[in-house]
């Protein structure tokens, strides 16, 4: 007690740590009264309702897969291109040489581990079953919960689990760069037909037979999954791009 | 009890919370981003925020009694359905948080093999 009292007080309290806890908490309540007025009278009727009732139009018994795909797929094509540039910055980031003195102390200090017997077995189990399930996730994105991004990610993490495993598995990145750039054509190409003819006269319209009768079988919706597909196809390729750059880098 | 739950169930009520809830997580979020010096620990607050705003987004999109948007067996209409648009909007979002923290943590990894350090003060100082 005595010695506590000889530490003069704003060596016990820190000064910064106080006033940043002090602007987080005027923040929040600043947005929170911002805020918190506006959720009084919400607004009930949005856009999605709009959207909602002309959904049947695409014939995806997805509403999220038909915003994505068809109402807002100019956004989804920007998105896969935000995508693309973060891969290749952290292919351009880790690519470049490495300094001669570092290179060496690399080596030295981090050959890994060989990885056990439970991961080999595991992983060989798992790898098949994953990918499976990814690719269900992709195909199945008009009908149920899932699409090109979730699916796409899922085949990339059974990539990495196999990289994991087996030291001497490598993705090829030319291989996966054809993958991408063959996909990402592929929905600039369908988004383009789609403006190209008349019937649909629109970017990305669903130029393809959608009757609502099929609504909520595999074959429905027209483009949606074909678009779907393609964004699981790219954004798996860019995941296990950036995955296979990290693991050549570490 | 009973008038307890229905009062939580208001539209109003049950958005009030949601929003203390990830506003908070948000202002924690900055706080780690202005407190702390470590790169990842920058990187982990910047993934928090953005959580927190995905988490805010999605807990707005809908009230109680609202199903998910798709059809399934016993749902043959979108009715009732809770909001599809911001749904859409967060899944891209979570893709890119992913592609900007994967791209801010190779530069820290990158950096840290240049110079030995993970402090943001150091890269400050650094002219060269």
């Amino acid at each position: 007690m005595s010695q506590r009292q000889r530490v003069p007080l704003r060596k016990r309290v820190r000064v910064k740590t106080l006033l940043l806890t002090l602007l987080s908490a005027w923040l929040l309540a600043l947005f929170l009264t911002l805020l918190l007025g506006q959720a009084r009278d919400w607004p009930t009727a949005t856009v999605g309702d709009a959207l909602l009732t002309r959904n049947a139009e695409t014939a995806s018994a997805n509403a999220v897969t038909s915003v994505v795909v068809s109402y807002r797929g100019f956004d989804t094509l920007g998105e896969v291109t935000v995508l693309f540039l973060a891969a290749t910055g952290i292919g351009l980031l880790f690519s470049a040489p490495r300094p001669r003195s570092e290179l060496s102390a690399a080596e030295s200090e981090s050959t890994p581990a060989p990885p056990n017997e439970m991961m080999i077995t595991g992983v060989r189990l798992l790898f098949p079953v994953l990918v499976l399930f990814g690719v269900y996730i992709v195909l199945h994105g008009h009908l149920s919960p899932g699409g090109g991004f979730q699916g796409g990610v899922v085949i990339a993490t059974a990539f990495l689990l196999r990289m994991l495993a087996d030291p001497n598995f490598r993705l090829d990145h030319v291989r996966l760069g054809w993958l991408e750039a063959l996909s990402g054509s592929g929905f600039v190409l369908l988004g383009l037909i789609g403006l190209i003819l008349t019937t649909t006269a629109t970017f990305l319209g669903n130029f393809l037979p959608h009757p609502v009768a099929s609504l909520g079988q595999l074959v429905s919706a027209g483009v949606i999954p074909l678009i779907y597909a393609l964004v699981g196809v790219k954004v798996g390729a860019e995941v296990g791009a950036i995955f296979q750059d990290m693991r050549e880098a570490a | 009890m009973l008038e307890l739950l229905d009062w939580l169930d208001r539209p109003s009520v049950l958005h009030g919370l949601h929003l203390v809830g990830s506003l908070t997580l948000f202002v924690i979020g900055l706080y780690g981003l202005l407190g702390k010096r470590h790169l990842l620990k920058i990187l982990m607050s910047l993934a928090l925020m953005e959580l927190a705003v995905n988490l805010l987004f999605i807990a707005l999109a809908t009230t109680s009694g609202e199903t998910a948007p798709i059809l399934s067996d016993g749902l043959t209409a979108f009715t009732g359905m809770a909001d599809p648009v911001p749904q859409a909007l967060i899944l891209t979002a979570i893709v890119i948080g992913m592609a900007v923290l994967a791209l801010g943590v190779s530069l820290a990894i990158r950096y840290h093999r240049l110079s030995a350090s993970a402090d943001i003060r150091a890269l400050a100082d650094a002219q060269d």
